[in-house]
């Protein structure tokens, strides 16, 4: 699903050099589900940035699903964005002034799908959430809990086959963190590969397999420990 | 928020720029149209009293011409005047229809007068004639607004017999409205008019009031002028170039004072009309930008969940067409329902007949398309470029950006 060969990435703020990811291996297979472990700034947004299409590398080569992204059209990594890739902030990104079924509306939208598609998907996908009751209501009026998994349905909006989910939990207390961590278990159960930041050992230890990083470059657990 | 600022924006230039081009336009329309209601190419000649010493006589001396001089200068300045009439005129004469009675003030003269100072009778009537002339004729042609307050209406009263001074006159035809900006003894629509013949077997005048002439078309007023001094000089003994002689009034010099205010005018209301477009212009690219700015964040997402760069650009370009036209719209209907019901609320409400004074606004219509699409594609370009620049963003500084 997913080889990394060499992948930097330098930051140019200013003067300054700031190099956030250095010379990253990593290879993921179909239906892993990964949870993504180190301290702030250890370059794990950086990474899962990368591998979501929504930044480049500046040296080495990303492969997703055998082709290189390096090679593709802003329109067809648009597509893969679209199509391939389900992505879920820690902080949501919701468009404030929609409604739910209008957030997830959105991938459906630049897919080209017909409106009765659309409206058909997002309650199928809202319903499953849970939210069957909150279509028609605006992220302001939802908790925290609630508008991620509003996320998480527009995240499976075009039915990707890979969901990336930058500490999706970060904002939310244990118990809904928890429900929504179960939810992403669902996701994987159904075949999807799944890549999931996250800060609470808790949680990673529970996931078939841990990717441990630090300073912008992947360790083993050994070192973060010490 | 941001939206609706766009929108008034855009809305209160065209506004502006609507009502200030109407204004003009209607203003310049009906000054033109004013300034042709006294005559065209006419010049207005009263007795005067001379200036200058000519072969021994001295300044000072009254200079009068009778309706015989009229008629030899019509006989003898055939290449440079086109038309000529005198004018006896006498003012509180009563007129009364029925009951109805009104004082007006009676010019008699020639059946050239009429055409010379744009008075044309309504359909159904006509002018005096050189028959009205020969048989001295109790006849008159009246103005329109003296026919209202005579008979209440100014159609179909040809015919009817009035009683100017207890004797009766056949009404033959009654003005058609004009707006006269000037005048030299009241507005023609006020006035009676009776051939000269009549008026004087009536008034026995010696020496009519003034006489009017039109130079011919390519023919310098003061050319025309000169002719009348030729003919009247050596009749009367002054200086051909003693300009008190006669008191003239050559109404062209007006004519052409109104032409280049106008020409001032019209620069300067384009000027403010430019000042106004760059205002406005600038205030909707700021808020567009602004508006832009705000929405880095939602452009981000867009791009992260799929969006093709041309669909965030049209998204942008389909807003801004839609707040312009909105605006536009809006705006112009505004300016127009002013222009439509203020005068004749003011009419109503203060007596007060604005277009006597400023004329009917005209929607300058190409104008207003003009302004709505200076004002729209400033928005549209304010708005197109920094969407692109963060469309061109990777996705996830957009995101982070705000």
């Amino acid at each position: 699903m997913i080889r990394m060969t060499n992948v930097s990435k330098v930051y140019n703020t200013g003067s300054i050099k700031f190099e956030a990811l250095r010379e990253v291996n990593i290879e993921i297979k179909e239906r892993e589900f990964c949870a993504v472990v180190g301290p702030s700034g250890s370059g794990k947004s950086t990474l899962m940035n990368i591998i979501g299409c929504l930044d480049d590398c500046t040296t080495g080569e990303y492969f997703l699903r055998g082709t290189s992204v390096a090679n593709m059209t802003q329109n067809q990594l648009a597509d893969v964005r679209n199509q391939t890739i389900g992505f879920v902030f820690q902080s949501f990104n919701l468009l404030p002034y929609a409604t739910a079924e209008e957030n997830v509306e959105v991938p459906l939208l630049f897919a080209g799908k017909s409106r009765k598609l659309r409206l058909e998907r997002c309650r199928h996908l809202l319903e499953r959430v849970g939210l069957a009751d909150k279509m028609k209501n605006r992220p302001t009026e939802m908790s925290g809990g609630e508008m991620q998994r509003v996320a998480i349905a527009r995240s499976l909006a075009n039915d990707p086959p890979l969901i990336l989910a930058d500490e999706p939990t970060g904002n939310l207390d244990t118990r809904t963190g928890g429900a929504i961590v179960d939810l992403f278990n669902e996701l994987h159960d159904e075949g999807r590969t799944i890549i999931m930041i996250t800060h609470d050992p808790n949680i990673a230890a529970k996931l078939p397999r841990q990717i441990y990083m630090q300073d912008g470059a992947l360790v083993d657990k050994l070192r973060i420990a010490s | 928020m941001r939206t609706i600022l766009t929108v008034v924006g855009i809305f209160w230039g065209t506004v502006s720029v609507v009502l200030l081009f109407s204004v003009g336009k209607g203003l310049e329309e009906m000054m033109l149209n004013n300034s042709k209601g006294l005559g065209d190419r006419i010049s207005i000649v009263w007795p005067g009293v001379t200036a200058k010493a000519w072969n021994g006589m001295p300044a000072g001396r009254r200079i009068r011409y009778t309706e015989a001089d009229v008629a030899e200068i019509k006989m003898r300045t055939t290449d440079k005047i086109s038309a000529i009439s005198p004018e006896y005129r006498s003012s509180d004469f009563n007129m009364k229809y029925n009951r109805n009675t009104a004082s007006a003030s009676i010019s008699g003269i020639w059946p050239e007068f009429g055409e010379m100072r744009s008075i044309l009778p309504q359909e159904g009537g006509r002018f005096l004639n050189q028959r009205d002339l020969d048989e001295k004729r109790r006849v008159v042609f009246l103005g329109d607004e003296i026919a209202e307050k005579l008979f209440g209406k100014t159609g179909d009263i040809v015919g009817e017999t009035i009683k100017i001074n207890k004797i009766p006159y056949l009404v033959i035809g009654v003005m058609q409205k004009k707006n006269q900006n000037s005048s030299y003894s009241g507005r023609d629509k006020n006035k009676g008019f009776i051939p000269s013949t009549t008026f004087n077997s009536i008034m026995s005048r010696r020496y009519p009031s003034n006489f009017v002439f039109q130079a011919k078309a390519g023919v310098e007023m003061k050319d025309a002028i000169n002719e009348v001094h030729r003919v009247l000089a050596p009749k009367y003994g002054y200086d051909p170039t003693d300009t008190r002689a006669l008191s003239i009034w050559d109404t062209t010099r007006q004519s052409k004072f109104w032409s280049d205010f106008f020409k001032v005018f019209r620069t300067f209301l384009v000027v403010i009309g430019c000042f106004t477009l760059i205002t406005g212009g600038i205030g909707v690219a700021n808020i567009m930008h602004v508006v832009v700015q705000e929405r880095t964040k939602e452009i981000g997402i867009k791009i992260a969940l799929g969006a093709h760069r041309s669909m965030i650009l049209m998204q942008f370009l389909t807003e801004g067409t839609l707040l312009t036209a909105l605006g536009g719209a809006l705006g112009f209907a505004l300016a127009y329902s002013l222009i439509t019901f203020v005068p004749p609320f003011l009419l109503q409400t203060l007596d007060f007949d604005l277009a006597e004074y400023i004329g009917t606004p005209n929607i300058d219509t190409f104008g207003t398309l003009l302004t709505v699409s200076i004002l729209g594609l400033t928005a549209m370009f304010a708005g197109y470029f920094p969407a692109k620049k963060a469309s061109n963003l990777q996705p996830v500084q957009a995101i982070k950006l705000f």
